[in-house]
């Protein structure tokens, strides 16, 4: 294989990897938001308690 | 045998002895009683008498200054035979395996020993206590439910009064001669062994005045944490700074345990609270990753609400009437505390980190033996604070991941510019801090304070560091291992 040949390989699987794995850190963060506590006049709680409970 | 050293019968007191001790509180009177079972000749010294005297008391007497400890020199401890035991509430817990771990979150050596070296002696000491078959393992907080909190490690005595339990026993042993109304007020030096220096005799006084001598092959002084350093302090005539203090820790780093309010909590699910006490204490994963101190926190909520009184059917109605309507409650909350159902408030037991500021130092004033009276300093700092503001931060997240309860963290827990109202719980540790580095500590892994050949300390003054949970049992533990040891010596 050819010294261009070999680098242009090597962009297009660093291409496809970065294609493949992108969702994953927005995936974290998203996780982290969903655990995440909220303080209100002093009681820890869930971000899930100020959700009302009867919504559709 | 007894001897009353008023009585100024002293003659007892002349024969050489293979084991002295001073102080019967639960260290001095665990050591003897393991002690009366061998062959050696035992001196067993209390400065007051068999029972409660105000001349004896009023000696524990010296000024206060930093944190409010509502008394703690003069009316935390009992200064007569059974000492401090006279007066516990029985609370016991083992020390986790992290309150022995040699590296520490706070800069200064932890425990020279495993935690395994105290827990061989642990039958005997829920033996002297009377714990029975309680159990002091830690539990889940639920059972299926993996949780950064546990069911903290607690068994209940009675409480058992040292003093009347084993008088007579030790009274009748025919090796141990017990002495009651002897001040100990001074320990003399002479001569060197291996470099160390030698403790040759030590000096007590009655209430009339008299001295005697007491001369021993070793001396084990117990006499409370703030007493220990006084009196190692005191005796600076032939050590310049105090017996012990060639570092500058003898009265240093004296430590607490913390006991904050840290706020107020509503049960959600029932089923986490069906145990007697919810006693939770962090586990090990959390105070590592945080690098905190550990504690416990007592979150018992009030199911079914009582008012007494012969008001009470009109208290109760108002409670009721005032606790359904959410605003009225907060309103009415403002003028005074009241638990509607399913509530408590959540109260702590939290490790102090050894300080070198909090201590216990002599002031100039002296008291009727001629002895300097101490200042008691107690001081925490930030490590302090941090710990208590995640713990209790980290308690009412769980509690809301969990679902068991939601917490409401007081002012001071959130808001870092207010100080935290800290009160005490009467358990004095660390002025004679152990550590096998004699620049780091005043006693090394055996108790032996370090650069005296035959001088030995108990009690809590001894813990490097609090742990987070009460100290009587760990401070049993302990002088059941320096009894063993001093068996050992010959």
């Amino acid at each position: 294989m050819s010294p261009r040949k070999r680098k242009m390989h090597r962009i297009r699987r660093d291409l496809l990897k970065l294609f493949l794995v992108w969702p994953l850190p927005l995936a974290a963060l998203r996780t982290q938001a969903a655990e995440e506590y909220v303080i209100v006049d002093g009681w820890v709680m869930k971000r899930t308690d100020l959700q009302p409970k009867n919504a559709s | 045998m007894h001897l009353d050293f008023d009585g100024a019968a002293n003659g007892a007191l002349t024969a050489p002895f293979d084991v002295c001790l001073f102080g019967t509180g639960p260290a001095g009177l665990s050591v003897a009683l393991e002690l009366a079972k061998t062959r050696k000749r035992i001196a067993l010294v209390e400065a007051g008498g068999l029972e409660y005297t105000e001349d004896s008391q009023k000696l524990y007497e010296g000024s206060e200054s930093g944190l409010n400890n509502w008394g703690a020199l003069s009316n935390k401890r009992m200064r007569f035979f059974g000492g401090s035991s006279n007066c516990w509430s029985g609370r016991c817990g083992l020390f986790d395996e992290v309150d022995f771990a040699a590296d520490t979150y706070h800069g200064l050596p932890g425990w020279p020993i495993p935690r395994k070296a105290v827990l061989e002696h642990l039958p005997r000491a829920i033996d002297i206590l009377d714990l029975g078959a309680q159990s002091l393992a830690t539990k889940p907080f639920k059972e299926g439910v993996r949780s950064s909190f546990l069911h903290a490690s607690a068994a209940f005595s009675p409480p058992t009064r040292l003093g009347p339990k084993y008088r007579q026993a030790l009274v009748e042993s025919r090796n141990v001669v017990l002495a009651t109304r002897a001040n100990l007020v001074d320990l003399r030096l002479a001569g060197k062994s291996g470099g160390n220096a030698v403790l040759d005799h030590a000096v007590v006084k009655n209430y009339k005045g008299q001295t005697a001598r007491i001369s021993a092959k070793r001396y084990v002084v117990a006499l409370g944490a703030v007493e220990n350093a006084r009196l190692l302090l005191n005796c600076d005539k032939q050590m310049p700074g105090g017996i012990g203090n060639h570092a500058g820790y003898v009265g240093r780093c004296f430590m607490e345990h913390l006991n904050v309010q840290i706020g107020r909590f509503v049960v959600r699910d029932q089923s986490f609270f069906s145990e007697k006490q919810a006693e939770l204490s962090p586990a090990r994963e959390l105070l590592e990753g945080q690098r905190i101190g550990n504690g416990v926190f007592a979150a018992n909520p009030d199911f079914i609400p009582k008012d007494y009184g012969r008001l009470r059917y009109f208290k109760q109605k108002l409670r009721e009437g005032t606790c359904q309507y959410e605003t009225i409650r907060e309103y009415a909350r403002k003028f005074g505390d009241f638990n509607c159902q399913g509530e408590g408030v959540i109260t702590s037991l939290i490790e102090q980190c050894p300080n070198p500021d909090s201590r216990v130092s002599l002031t100039a004033n002296v008291d009727a033996l001629g002895l300097r009276k101490v200042n008691l300093h107690w001081a925490i700092n930030e490590a302090d604070r941090h710990t208590i503001r995640t713990l209790g931060m980290e308690l009412a997240k769980e509690m809301a991941r969990l679902d068991a309860a939601r917490v409401q963290l007081s002012d001071f827990m959130l808001d870092k510019s207010q100080d935290i109202p800290v009160a005490h719980h009467a358990h004095h540790m660390g002025t004679t801090r152990m550590s096998n580095d004699p620049r780091h500590g005043v006693v090394d892994e055996n108790c032996r304070v370090h650069g005296v050949a035959n001088l030995y300390v108990g009690g809590a003054s001894v813990f490097p560091t609090g742990g987070g949970t009460n100290p009587t049992l760990t401070i049993v533990l302990l002088a059941l291992r320096l009894a063993k040891h001093l068996e050992k010596l010959g």
